[in-house]
């Protein structure tokens, strides 16, 4: 596997949406291709049910733990008012990968709406990819799990934009844990067909040249 | 290495087994595994983040490994628990967060008095910038004030080679060792190299000595001998590995801790490897003398990068005066004091030092600045949380009522209720502070109603020494005891209120122990009963100038879940009948449960992938809009909640 210098990437959501379990899952992945990373997760009172960002580092010329504001290529968005509040850990030109799911945050009267968010974000300068996790899971009858999901779009992308190892997939398979292991499997093939229709091949060529710009 | 899945589970666990390779540890698990490595034969603490994995994960391999490991009633009397251990030739170790050691303060400083015979090594872990704190504590002063050494690593897998080194380095100068850690580094998990786990010592032997009995004709003598042997440690500190000189330029950048994983990446990232000397500080207290003189030689500036208090630069310029070396040192006055280190502000401090601008790739242009309004998202009580439908039914209360009344909170989930709609802790302070403050508002407040709430772990690590003042002084307060059977905030360690094969230790029991007079339980779902019990203490408190006590029993809603669910028990969430729904707002803007929210129509909508059909919310509703999506018999899962 080709050596990754320095690939920065937050996860943001709300509280229980399953921030850590994904981040574990990036890390471990990377683990087992032999790329070293390190992960500031968060703990404590945020877990419940507040805003939530894990910093997940990858690559050997990582050694501190928390990425700056305008220096990560990937975002992961659980949750659309948690991806407009952490956007700009974004640098530009990076890729937001965003779940079309919206929490709005209880006893406090907001009107959000996703359309606004989505508008917001749109205005930003990055590449924003939308995907369904939330509902995919369900669909599936795991609904707990759009995280899978998510993590499908996320090598997804990583496939589409340089050549991750042939054996990611096997390694996905070891790291995913054994309960409802095909219907993880299953959500996890959908989240990499899910983003890679979301790409088309000029914007594959601009991606790769900022994720790529550190490795 | 064997290959392992991912769970959701601690993952120490998961490479026990395994005595070689690398794991993706969290630097708390790290830490655990070093002192497995190095033998641990006891371990116990009272949880609080960032510290709480440390003995977490050390608990759930207890029975395999053959240690005995507890969670302690609070910090001081889990200090003492492994003082006693390593007073007795067994190897333990302690964790607690920051403010854990100020209640672990008295026992820490006679610790140095006696020394100890074998590996005692109590870690810290300090909470920069208060992710999960009351306040801001920088706990390499505790260091200065115990003589106790203090060391902090830069990563899970020199966190894991640390601990090893301390349990020896204790056991050979018969001394406790402080390992510092914080939050970023105790929450980051990253690549740690597993070694084999020894035999580990349980039992061991307890020899009399004048020197374990600190009465003023021995103290005093030992006062003498701590600080012959603070001198000898010392010395013994230049010879630990993991301070390193690396590097060289006319700069020494002198950099303690985890600031060193964010210094050295900074100069890395300005280009700054050729013209910088580095000193990598593992010992922060106190620092390595000869290696600090060795390093400055032959350089112009020392700059020293560390977070929180100057503790570091105050040593480096004691040292360099001491020994005559003019250098000019740089430290808090290019950096912040307060909250944590960052990438951002390391390459800041070395900008200043090598007069490199700023380039407008990290800075957010204005027309960047959000022009949508983001609310905030502070953490909430959990669906399902017994403590929800209390402070719904007292705010109700206080405001039908007009009840001046002053709410000295306490640590733990129902801080929470600061935040609204409940606006209901008029004071979150200290462990234990809620009884204690409202010991001295009930007798300064001339028209206030004073009610102190606090959880059952609380109460049991701090509380009771203020309700026995209470008690026995006759405060008149309203004590509530939210009684949810587990340490909840931290991750469901448990509190002497949790069941372990029927063994607990009821609150109801210890207060009229203590002379309680006016005992009430209460379900907290039954908001009748919160309303009338309440109403019945603030009328006994007002009457009788006594202290109340009401206990809200019910369990935490997690671990009732994760019960219910494991039994196999159908969960039925519950609708809204849209027909009866008259948009009033009070479930989803007053009760405030995450699961339900308000519509375009203003009529309530429950999610049903958050709902946990615990039916809390059904009685809040005026018209009974509530109601579960099918008939359900709720008596079947009741027991999982008491």
């Amino acid at each position: 596997m080709e050596r990754i210098r320095e690939l920065n990437l937050v996860i943001t959501g709300v509280g229980g949406q399953g921030q850590l379990f994904l981040s574990r899952v990036i890390s471990e992945t990377f683990l087992r291709l032999g790329i070293p990373s390190l992960v500031a997760e968060t703990h404590g009172m945020s877990q419940r049910g507040g805003s939530v960002i894990v910093h997940v580092r990858i690559g050997d010329a990582v050694k501190a733990p928390t990425i700056p504001q305008k220096q990560a290529e990937i975002m992961i968005g659980m949750e659309l008012i948690e991806a407009a509040r952490y956007v700009d850990y974004l640098r530009d030109g990076g890729v937001a990968i965003v779940n079309e799911k919206l929490i709005t945050p209880p006893g406090r009267n907001v009107k959000l709406k996703e359309d606004d968010l989505l508008k917001y974000l749109r205005e930003k300068p990055i590449k924003l990819l939308t995907v369904r996790s939330s509902q995919r899971a369900v669909s599936l009858g795991i609904p707990l799990s759009a995280n899978v999901h998510m993590f499908g779009a996320f090598i997804g992308l990583l496939e589409a934009v340089r050549t991750l190892d042939s054996s990611v997939d096997d390694v996905v398979k070891s790291v995913l844990p054994r309960r409802f292991l095909d219907q993880n499997l299953l959500l996890y093939r959908a989240g990499k067909e899910d983003i890679k229709k979301e790409l088309n091949l000029e914007e594959i060529e601009k991606i790769k040249k900022i994720l790529t710009e550190k490795y | 290495m064997k290959p392992y899945p991912v769970g959701k589970a601690v993952s120490l666990k998961k490479v026990l087994g395994i005595y070689s390779g690398v794991a993706l540890l969290l630097g708390n698990e790290a830490i655990a595994r070093g002192a497995l490595e190095s033998g641990v034969g006891v371990a116990a603490a009272y949880p609080g983040t960032p510290s709480s994995e440390i003995i977490g994960s050390l608990s759930e391999v207890a029975g395999d490994v053959g240690i005995y490991v507890e969670w302690s009633a609070n910090e001081k009397v889990a200090f003492e628990f492994c003082w006693a251990a390593a007073l007795s030739g067994v190897r333990a170790i302690t964790a607690m967060k920051h403010v854990g050691l100020n209640v672990a303060a008295d026992a820490l400083m006679s610790s140095a008095y006696t020394g100890v015979e074998e590996g005692f090594v109590v870690v810290s872990a300090d909470d920069p910038s208060m992710w999960s704190s009351q306040n801001e504590q920088d706990n390499r002063l505790y260091g200065l004030i115990s003589y106790i050494p203090v060391f902090e690593p830069d990563s899970p897998g020199e966190a894991k080679e640390l601990t090893k080194a301390l349990f020896d380095f204790s056991a050979r100068v018969k001394h406790p060792a402080i390992l510092r850690t914080t939050t970023r580094l105790s929450h980051a998990r990253g690549p740690v190299e597993l070694g084999p786990i020894p035999k580990v010592k349980t039992k061991g032997s307890f020899n009399p000595s004048p020197a374990h009995v600190l009465v003023p004709s021995n103290a005093r003598i030992r006062r003498l001998e701590l600080l012959k042997k603070f001198e000898a440690i010392q010395k013994e500190l230049n010879s630990l590995p993991f301070n390193k000189v690396y590097g060289d330029g006319r700069v020494l950048i002198a950099a303690a801790g985890l600031s060193h994983a964010y210094v050295s990446e900074a100069i890395s990232r300005l280009r700054l490897t050729n013209r910088v000397r580095v000193l990598k500080l593992t010992t922060v207290y106190p620092i390595p003398e000869d290696i600090l003189v060795k390093a400055v030689d032959g350089v112009d500036e020392v700059v020293v990068v560390e977070e929180l208090e100057p503790l570091v630069e105050m040593q480096v310029r004691t040292i360099l005066h001491k020994r005559d070396i003019e250098i000019k040192v740089h430290g808090r006055e290019l950096g912040e004091r307060a909250y944590e280190m960052t990438l951002d502000r390391a390459e800041a401090m070395l900008r200043r030092i090598f007069n490199i601008p700023t380039t407008s790739r990290t800075v957010i242009a204005a027309d960047e600045k959000p022009q949508l309004s983001i609310p905030p998202r502070p953490p909430v009580f959990c669906p399902g949380c017994p403590y929800r439908p209390l402070f719904f039914e007292l705010r109700r209360l206080v405001n039908q009522q007009k009840i001046k009344a002053v709410f000295s909170g306490d640590i733990g989930c129902y801080s929470l209720a600061f935040y609204p709609p409940y606006g209901l802790q008029d004071t979150c302070v200290e462990m234990g502070g809620s009884i204690g403050l409202a010991n001295g508002f009930s007798r300064v407040l001339e028209d206030a109603l004073v009610v102190s709430v606090i959880g059952d772990s609380t109460f049991y690590h701090a509380g009771i020494p203020a309700l026995v003042n209470s008690i026995y002084n006759q405060h008149p307060q309203v004590l509530i005891v939210l009684d949810n059977l587990v340490t909840a905030m931290t991750g469901h360690q448990p509190s002497p209120a949790t069941r372990v094969d029927g063994r607990y230790i009821p609150i109801e029991n210890v207060v009229r122990g203590i002379g309680a007079e006016f005992v009430s339980i209460v379900d907290p779902y039954d908001i009748a009963g919160v309303r009338r019990e309440f109403l019945r203490a603030v009328e006994y408190t007002r009457k009788e100038k006594k202290t109340a006590v009401l206990i809200f029993r019910r369990k935490c809603a997690l671990v009732a879940l994760d019960e219910i669910r494991e039994a196999g028990e159908e969960i039925v969430p519950y609708v809204v009948d849209l027909a009866k729904c008259i948009g009033c707002g009070i479930c989803y803007n007053f009760f405030a449960c995450p699961a339900i929210a308000g519509r375009d129509d203003k009529k309530a909508s429950i999610d049903p992938e958050l709902c946990i059909g615990c039916s809390a919310c059904a009685p809040v509703c005026p018209v009974r809009a509530i109601q579960p999506s099918k008939p359900v018999d709720l008596s079947k899962t009741l027991k999982y909640w008491f």
